[in-house]
Formats: C-alpha cells, structure tokens, sequence
C-alpha cells in the first residue's frame, strides 16, 4: 500500500497557516509592547504552551493532504484567532471580564456586552499541544486536598484557580452541568477568586415543555443577576443577531454532516469535532465562524464532487464517544495512516436540537436552554440513558453509516465508566465492534500515548482483523 | 428480650422480620434511595419505605462489571443485591436525580431489573422559590403516579395524616437522641444509629411500641462508663452502625450526627398546613443540607459548626465515601472551615462496606489524643 | 523521671518489633527483632530483649509503665495502655530533636505524616496504609529483583546518571515495569534512582496534605535508605534532620517517654 504523500501544494498550504498563526501570534506580541508582553508571561505561563500551536498543526497536517489538510490546518487557525480574540477581551475588557462553566450560553454574555471567559478551555486546549502541560495544576489542587478521582478537567480548572492561574473576572457564573465534578469545582474556583457568583439549576428532565420554562426561568435570573453585579446590559436585538447567525451556522454544519454520511467520506476528524467544539461553544454567531464553515462546507463538497476521500485509503469509519484523547489529540492522524479509520462524527459534536427560535426573547432562551440540554455532555452525562446516551450512540452509527464505536475512557468521567457494562451488551447485541480506551483525559503519566497506542492496535488488529496500511 | 441483639438482627436482612410480616398483611414495600426522596409520600395508605441497603454485602464484581469500580460502592453494592434478586420483594423503588451515581445506578438498574413500579424525581440544586416551585411539581406527579400505580389515596387528608404521624414518630427518635448529647450521656452513638437505621428500613408503624419504651427506660438508665471525647459525625449516606461502633472502641463518644441517614437532619418536624405537597417539596428540599446543593457551601458549613457547638463536641469527624465527587471536593473547604471556627476535625475516606477496621482504630486514637483527649 | 524506675515502650510492626528502655538516665536498652506471627509474642520478645541489656531491671514485670503502640498494640495485654504510632512517633521525634515540625515515617507497611504543633503536640496527620507502595516491602520487593540486599540497593542510586521513571502507581505493577527496564539494559542505578523518585513523590502528597514545615526528619526503617534520604531532600529541596536514636526505633522511644509521664 503506498505511503500517502503531500504534494507541493499541500506543503504550501501548511506553511501558509503556520504563517498566520505566527501573523495572529505577532500581531498580539506586538500590540502587548515589550514589557506587558514580559509580563503577563510571568502572569499565565500558560501562554507559553499556547505559543506552540503551530507544532500541533504539524502533527495535525501529517500524512494528510489535498481540501483535508487545508480544512484542518484552516479550523486550527481560526481557533488560534478565536484564542488571540480571547486574550484580547482578558487584556482589554478585564473590566467586563465573567468567568463562566463551560455549559452556559455564550451567546447571552456577548449580547450583554460582557466578555466571557471560559477557564476549561484552557484545560481542553492546553494538553493538545504540550501533552503534560496540566500535570503542575493537576498535582497543585490534589496537594490542596482535592482527590485525584475527580475529573481531571475540573481538577485542572480548580489547581488553575488555585495556582492564581486565571485572570481576575467580575464574577463567576456557574451550572449544576455537566457533572458533579464539574459543579463541585465551581464552589472552590468561586473561593479561589473571591467574587461574587451565581449559579443556574438546570433540570434533569431535558425534553419537557415545564423543563423549558424552567430553565428559561433560570436564564432570565442569571440575566437579571449579571445587569446587578457587573456592567453587563442584555441588548435583545444583539442576541437575536447571534442566534440567527448561529443557526447560520447549523445550516453549514448540518450540510457538512449529510456529506460525510457518503462513503468515502469527503471530511473527517479535527476538520468535523474540531470546528464545532470551538466555533459552536465558545465563539457561535461570529462572521468568522459562519465564514470558516462555509469555506469547510466548500471544501467538502469539491472533495464529494471530485470523488476524493478525506482519509485516503478510508476502510474504517468510526464514532468517537467522549471528549476526545485529548493529551494525545493526533491519535486520529495515527489511526488514519497506519489502519484507514476515518473518525466520521463523535459525542460532544453531534446534537439533536442545534436551531435557535428567535421570534421572541422567551422562545430565544429556551432554544438556547434547549440546545443545552439537549446537547453534548449535559445530555449524555445525565440521562435517562436509554433517552440520550445509547440511543445516540446508535442512532450515529446507523445514520452515518460507521463500522464501529471508540469511547476514549476517561478514568475520571463516571458518568461514561458506570455505562461501560451495558454498553458492551448493547454493542455486542447490535454487532458494533467496540474500542473502550483507557486512559485519562489530561493527564498522560495514567496511560502514555504508547499506552493509548497498543489498546488501539489490539483493538485493530485482533478484533477488527486490520492490517496495518504502514 | 435483648433489644440492641433484636435490633441488631433487624438490620442483617433487607427483609426483616417486621418487612415481612408488613408483606404478609398486604402493605406495599417501596424503597428510596435519598434523601430528597419524600419518604413521608411512601406511607401513604398501605405503602412503606424502605431505604435501601446491601447489608453483609461481601463484594461487588457483578456490579463492578456493569458500573465500573471507580464509582461510589453504595450504589455498587445496591446494584449487586439487586442482581442477586435482594430487592425483589419490593413492589417499586423512588429515586432522586441527586448524584452522578445515583442517576446511573437508575440506568442499569432499569437495563438490568425493570420493576413495576420506578421513578426519578427531578431534584433541583437551588433551593430559590423556582426551584420549590418546580419540586413542588415533580411531588405532584409523583403522587400521581402512586395513585394510579398501586391504587393509593394520595389525597391532602392522607398526605397530613402521613405528615402526622411521620412527626409523630420522629419526635419520638428526636428525643431518645437527646439522650446522647447530655453531660452525662446514656445512650452510645452506635446505639442510636441502629434504632433509626432500622427506623428507616422497616414499617416505622411497628417500632413505635418498642421505641416508646426505650424513650421512657432512659430516663432512669445509668450514665455510660467515661469516654474521652465528644464527637460530632457528619457525611451523607452511612447505615452501619459498626462503623460508629469503631470509633467509639476508641474512646469517642458520637454525641451528635449530621448524616443523611441519622438524626439531623432527617427527623426534623415537618410543617403539618398547609398544601401537604408543597410543604415537602419545600422541607426535604431545604432541609437536607447535602453538597449537591450549588449555593449552600456557607450554610452547610455553619450548620456543623453550630450542630457541634450544641452537643458540646471536643471534635468533628468528616467521613465520606470513596468516590464521592460533591462530598470530595467540598470537604477541604469543609475542613478549614470548621477549624477556623476552632473545632479540630479528622477528615477520613470509606467504603460503603465495613472494612479496614484497625485503620479506622488507629485514625480515631491517634485524632482523639491530638486533640488532648 | 523518678530515680530507679524504668518505663518501657515497645513498638509492635507487621515486619519489626521494636522497644526502648528510658531510666533517669535517659535510653538505657532497646532492641529491633523481626515480628513474629502473633503480636504478643513479638512484644514479649522484643521487651524481654531490651530489658536484659539494663542491670537492676527484672525484665518486663519491673517496668513501672508499659505502652504499646504500632498496629499489633491492641494484641499486647501485659502493656498498662495503648497510644497510637501517630502520638508515639510524635513524641519520640520532638524529644530527639524539639525543632522537628514534620515527620515522615516510612515502615514496613505504611507511610504517615505527621505535622507537629511547637509543643510537640500532634497537629495534623496523614496516613497511606491501604497500600504497600512506598514502604519496607516495597523496597525489598525491588532489592530482590535487583539481586542485592536492602542496603545495597539503598545506595545504588546515588551514582545514578539520571533518573529513570518508574510510572506504575501499583508496587505489583512497578515491579513488572522495573523488569521489564532492566531488560532492556537500562542502567541499574538510574532505574534505581526512578524508584526512590515513585516514594520520593508519595511521601510528598502525603507531606503536603498535612504541610510540610523545617525541620523534617524520617523515622521508620526506610530512614536508612541512603537513596531514598537523597531524593526526598531534592524533591523537597529541605535538608533532613537526622535523629539521635536508631530512626527504626522513635516509635518505641516516643511511647516509653509518654510511660514516663505516666503519675
């Protein structure tokens, strides 16, 4: 089987994103002056992991090529200026600076004025480039008493907190969601900064009309708290303007997703969970985002037209369960090369609810609640399981035609690890070979990459009887 | 008759003898798994609550191969007993969404046992009016439920009623606990705990006689033999009174609880006006004080410190179990807090099966000597 | 401390017994004998041994007080009482040296830390004893795989190059590591230095939950582990009090001293 090569232009493209990270990258140094700059490095060492991306666009791109590598080297860009725009609101707009959890929307901050800021980003974007770079936070909040079962990603966010870590905000706003883990940490982080927070409840019950109201109810409180507590106005035109822009945005992604159901599959990967974790969470109704989904949706039709497949020799197609491995996030690249697995779709990207109603302010927050609650980890921790968790699963699998289930397992998520006997039973019922990975989420010294890397080649090769395509 | 023997043998089995002989007469057994499960709407009318144990459970590898061994061991050992058909005699279960494990143990217990009867209560984690509102409804449907399910009078008058003697039988185990807290107390902890585990597992109807007698013995009863120290226990869920038992070998003397299975805040009057549904939804929502609870950090804290104030505890000693994630990430917090108020504390780790008994010894002494006891 | 009486400690372990004789002079016997199955039996002989060493002692009935301590102390019924290893270790440090603040003992069995108030008074403990990682038998588990003897092995990672990690968080499973690296010809003693580095850090989770403050010292029979001393000072970058006494012995001296207090 011949070695995929990159061709001239593929090289080309690589170093024409390498050039604008390193242009967005500059152009903040820049602004910072020498002297802020020095500072704030001392400030949030963090930023110097950061400073590395371009070497995860190098693990990203390899052995990839033609409209795929350019949609991957395009999303990792345009998360670099999502993350450049993001330390310009901490740097710039400190004074409207909120410390939000990861499962509250971001669209009603913005349409407030307000520069949100979500400290388990780091926590997500920060291992995928350095791998043990949360190893010190991690270590720093089990000293303080925290034990080491707890979700890594609260338990990095809390050692972050600790370790003074983050910039000061205004206020800290918090959910019951994703987990138990995630919400306990909110009680120290609010500790940690000593400001004042608030916290919205977010039913268990995910579908009801009464749920709806609810947790509307409870978004219009957190509204009402943030206009008392901060400087923060909620203009409702400017909301309605996101959303609208988001659903935008779904539209794109939506065509994106009928495309990859094709086999060969024309787009794959970063280029699919990639894009939606960052422009779905953390920067929804932005020009730019509906700008890179269109250009994504582009790409992807060119390949289907053209009959080229995004993997290359694709023999597998795979739905990745869980947040992704994410100290080892070129796993992918790896599965691609060495046995044809297209990673198709995974957990924290699909949803079942992605519109926004904007014709009133109260239909408009309970869609956003909706999208909430029916979205990635609020819907797949919580159940009812046999409502969301396996009927997603399968419902995946069958309508984007996959050959099997891979749930990166993650020691600290016990939502997932409780489910693990019955999804074995389930998939071996249906005939859907299942790879569970163990390993934890952040922090590599629990199962290396060789670690990940053997579970992964036995899985291939005794289950799935792959041959190596190396 | 040897009470604390009798007592004893009535928590070896899920079905006890007073369990069974409440079946044979045609009483309806559901079990419940939290606190913020009303009990009180279980005994209604022919029903009776039993909260869920795994008493001697000696492993759990059929459990741990469905919900994994890093998750909470009391939700392990209750899916083990179910799967070893310990459960069958009950005719429906009520659980709250409080906990990750919890929630999940709800999942495979619907994959793997289908009762006839099951819900989840859709528990909020404020305590705000919306959150009273909206717990005042899922009360409703739950009542509703029951009455079409087992054909039982959930009406205002039967749920006052049910509110009444709930009172009733609480102020009875209120003031034996008393008993506890005195300077000269006549009544171990471990004795305590064992009247209102087994209160809480069997049809409280038919322990009234015999907990009356109790209440009225002890005011004439001997003072204990001296102890070294008063503590103060707190956690959530612990239904082994071996444990206590353990801790007083050692010379501490559990004078006062805050457990979600003991006396606070478990068996605090509940308001008898009123909307009865209301009034619960409002009671056990507010009442139980556990960490689920987002905003409550500060009132939980306070409510130790003055619990411990009360009974004159020399100490406070935090047990939670092993894998607990709300309990586990509060309690450092706990754990300075309490010690800024001046009370030493010993922070200590369990499973829900009693094991690692010198451990727990050598913990116990070597925190009741550091505190100069 | 009254003239011509004699106060007794013995320490019970699950490996070692250990026992101090104090007088008015200060330590006047003691000894260190490998446990026996039956803890009382491992008392009896550890005491009758310390004993023989002072003249004027009728062996153990001459003892004005006895305390027990270490995890066999409840199975000693000739011991006037029975104080935790905690207090014990506790006491025994501060009386060697009364600027300790933190003590790490590291036995057969178990690790503890142990926080000191300028009393002496125990102010906050840690213990790790559900695991043998980091202990006497894990050291002598990785001794035999390296075909030394514990002392031997202590010193082989003082002329290490580097340190090789040793991830495993299991001893069973860091002894299959440790196997497998020598397999493939690593260096001895960096491996070797890779596994004081594993209890190196164990000590430092259990040290930071009770705080570690100058002056720390070491008790327990892994205080003479020449690698493992090493380690701890560069992990927590603090030098190591030594004790006046055998470190294997502090339990045993702090529960004669408490005897002694005894009216």
């Amino acid at each position: 089987m011949e070695k995929i090569k990159p061709g001239l232009s593929d090289y080309l493209e690589f170093n024409k994103y390498r050039a604008i990270n390193l242009m967005h990258i500059g152009r903040m140094a820049a602004k910072r002056g020498p002297f802020d700059l020095h500072r704030d490095l001392k400030r949030y060492p963090w930023l110097l992991d950061l400073l590395k991306v371009n070497s995860l666009l190098q693990r990203l791109v390899k052995g990839r090529s033609g409209n795929y590598r350019t949609a991957v080297a395009m999303v990792l860009g345009g998360v670099v200026d999502g993350v450049i725009e993001l330390l310009e609101g901490i740097f710039y707009r400190s004074d409207h600076l909120i410390l939000h959890e990861d499962l509250l929307p971001p669209e009603i901050f913005r349409a407030m004025g307000l520069q949100p800021w979500v400290p388990e980003l780091l926590g997500i974007l920060l291992p995928m480039i350095v791998p043990d770079s949360m190893q010190k936070y991690l270590d720093a909040a089990e000293n303080e008493g925290i034990p080491p079962d707890i979700c890594s990603l609260p338990r990095a966010t809390i050692g972050m907190a600790m370790k003074n870590a983050f910039p000061p905000p205004l206020a800290v706003v918090s959910s019951n969601l994703p987990c138990d883990g995630g919400m306990s940490s909110y009680t120290v982080i609010a500790q940690q900064t000593k400001k004042p927070a608030y916290w919205v409840d977010v039913p268990f019950d995910f579908k009801s009309e009464r749920a709806l109201n609810y947790f509307a109810g409870e978004l219009k409180a957190m509204i009402a708290w943030l206009e008392e507590h901060t400087p923060g106005k909620m203009d409702w035109d400017r909301l309605k303007e996101i959303c609208d822009k988001r659903n935008v945005m779904a539209e794109l992604e939506l065509d994106i997703w009928d495309m990859i159901r094709q086999r060969p599959a024309p787009m794959a990967a970063e280029a699919v969970w990639m894009s939606h974790l960052w422009f779905f969470n953390v920067n929804p109704g932005y020009d730019t985002s509906i700008q890179l989904l269109a250009d994504l949706k582009s790409l992807t039709e060119e390949n289907l037209a053209t009959g080229i497949s995004a993997v290359s020799h694709e023999k597998y197609r795979a739905l990745l369960w869980n947040p992704p491995t994410l100290h080892y996030v070129d796993l992918l690249v790896l599965a691609e090369r060495t046995y044809g697995v297209s990673l198709i779709l995974d957990s924290m990207s699909f949803n079942r609810q992605p519109f926004i109603d904007t014709s009133s302010t109260d239909s408009m927050l309970k869609s956003l609640g909706s999208i909430i609650m029916q979205g990635p980890m609020a819907r797949h921790t919580r159940g009812p399981a046999e409502m969301n968790y396996f009927p997603d699963i399968f419902h995946m699998v069958k309508h984007f035609d996959l050959n099997m289930v891979w749930v990166a397992g993650h020691i600290g998520c016990k939502n997932t690890q409780a489910m693990s006997g019955i999804l074995q039973e389930k998939c071996r019922d249906a005939g859907i070979p299942l790879l569970v990975i163990d390993y934890d989420l952040m922090d590599s010294r629990i199962t290396p990459k060789e670690g990940i890397q053997e579970q992964v080649g036995n899985f291939m090769e005794n289950i799935m009887k792959a041959r190596r395509l190396d | 008759m040897d009470i604390d023997k009798w007592f004893s043998e009535l928590l070896d089995e899920p079905v006890n003898e007073l369990v069974q002989k409440a079946i044979d007469e045609g009483q309806i057994p559901i079990g419940y798994f939290c606190s913020y499960v009303p009990d009180v709407m279980l005994s209604v009318d022919g029903l009776f609550p039993v909260r869920m144990r795994a008493p001697g459970i000696a492993g759990t590898e059929l459990a741990d191969n469905y919900m994994s061994s890093v998750i909470c061991s009391y939700t392990r050992s209750l899916l083990e007993f179910a799967l070893d058909g310990r459960y069958d005699f009950l005719q429906g279960w009520v659980f709250a969404a409080s906990c990750d494990h919890l929630r999940r143990l709800y999942d495979n217990l619907e994959y793997l046992r289908q009762p006839g009867f099951s819900r989840i209560l859709d528990v909020p984690h404020k305590t705000g009016d919306a959150a009273i509102t909206w717990y005042t409804g899922e009360l409703r449907l739950l009542a509703q439920a029951l009455a079409d399910h087992f054909g039982c009078d959930m009406s205002a008058d039967s749920l006052r009623t049910a509110i009444r003697e709930h009172n009733r039988f609480s102020a009875i185990l209120s003031h034996i606990g008393e008993h506890r807290k005195s300077d000269h107390p006549v009544m171990t902890g471990t004795e305590y705990h064992r009247l209102v585990i087994t209160s809480s597992s069997s049809p409280k109807k038919a322990l009234i006689p015999i907990l009356e007698k109790i209440r009225d013995d002890l005011q004439t009863r001997a003072p204990l033999p001296p102890h070294r120290a008063r503590l103060l226990l707190v956690g959530g869920h612990l239904d082994d009174p071996g444990y206590i038992g353990i801790i007083e070998s050692q010379g501490g003397l559990v004078v006062g609880d805050r457990l979600c299975t003991g006396s606070y805040p478990g068996l605090m009057p509940i308001p008898e006006t009123g909307d009865p549904i209301a009034v619960l939804a409002k009671h056990y929502l507010t009442r139980t004080s556990c960490p689920r609870m987002m905003e409550a950090f500060r009132e939980r804290a306070e409510d130790i410190v003055s619990l411990a104030r009360e009974c004159r505890a020399d100490g406070v000693v935090i047990q939670m179990m092993k894998f607990c994630d709300t309990w586990a990430v509060e309690v450092a917090s706990f754990v300075s807090y309490i010690r800024e108020a001046g009370l030493p504390v010993l922070h200590l780790e369990r499973d829900y099966r009693l094991g690692g008994e010198g451990q727990l010894r050598t913990r116990i002494q070597a925190f009741i000597e550091s505190i100069g006891k | 401390m009254n003239n011509g009486r004699y106060y007794g400690g013995c320490d019970v372990g699950s490996t070692t017994g250990k026992a101090v004789i104090l007088g008015s002079e200060g330590i006047v016997g003691s000894s260190l004998i490998p446990s026996e199955i039956d803890p009382e039996i491992t008392a009896r002989h550890a005491l009758e041994k310390a004993c023989a060493s002072v003249p004027g002692l009728e062996g153990i009935q001459g003892l004005s007080y006895l305390i027990g301590t270490g995890y066999g102390r409840n199975e000693v019924p000739f011991a006037s009482e029975n104080i935790s290893e905690i207090s014990c270790h506790a006491m025994g440090a501060f009386w060697c040296d009364p600027s300790i603040k933190t003590i790490v003992d590291i036995g057969g069995q178990d690790m503890k830390a142990i926080a000191l108030a300028d009393d002496g008074s125990v102010r906050e403990f840690a213990m790790n004893d559900k695991c043998a990682a980091g202990t006497g038998r894990f050291f002598e588990a990785m001794s035999r795989i390296f075909r030394m003897d514990l002392d031997e092995f202590s010193k082989l990672s003082l002329s290490a190059r580097k340190t090789i990690p040793v991830t495993a968080q299991c001893s069973v499973f860091a002894e299959t590591e440790v196997i497998s690296l020598l397999a493939k010809r690593n260096p001895p003693a960096d491996i070797a230095a890779g596994i004081q580095n594993a209890v190196g850090k164990r000590c430092f989770t259990l040290l930071k939950r009770v705080g570690l403050k100058p002056h720390l010292t070491v008790t327990g029979g892994c205080a003479k582990n020449q690698g493992l001393l090493m380690e701890l000072r560069r992990l927590f970058q603090i030098d190591i009090a030594p004790m006046t006494v055998d470190p294997q012995l502090i339990g045993a001296l702090g529960a004669a001293i408490l005897a002694s207090r005894k009216k």
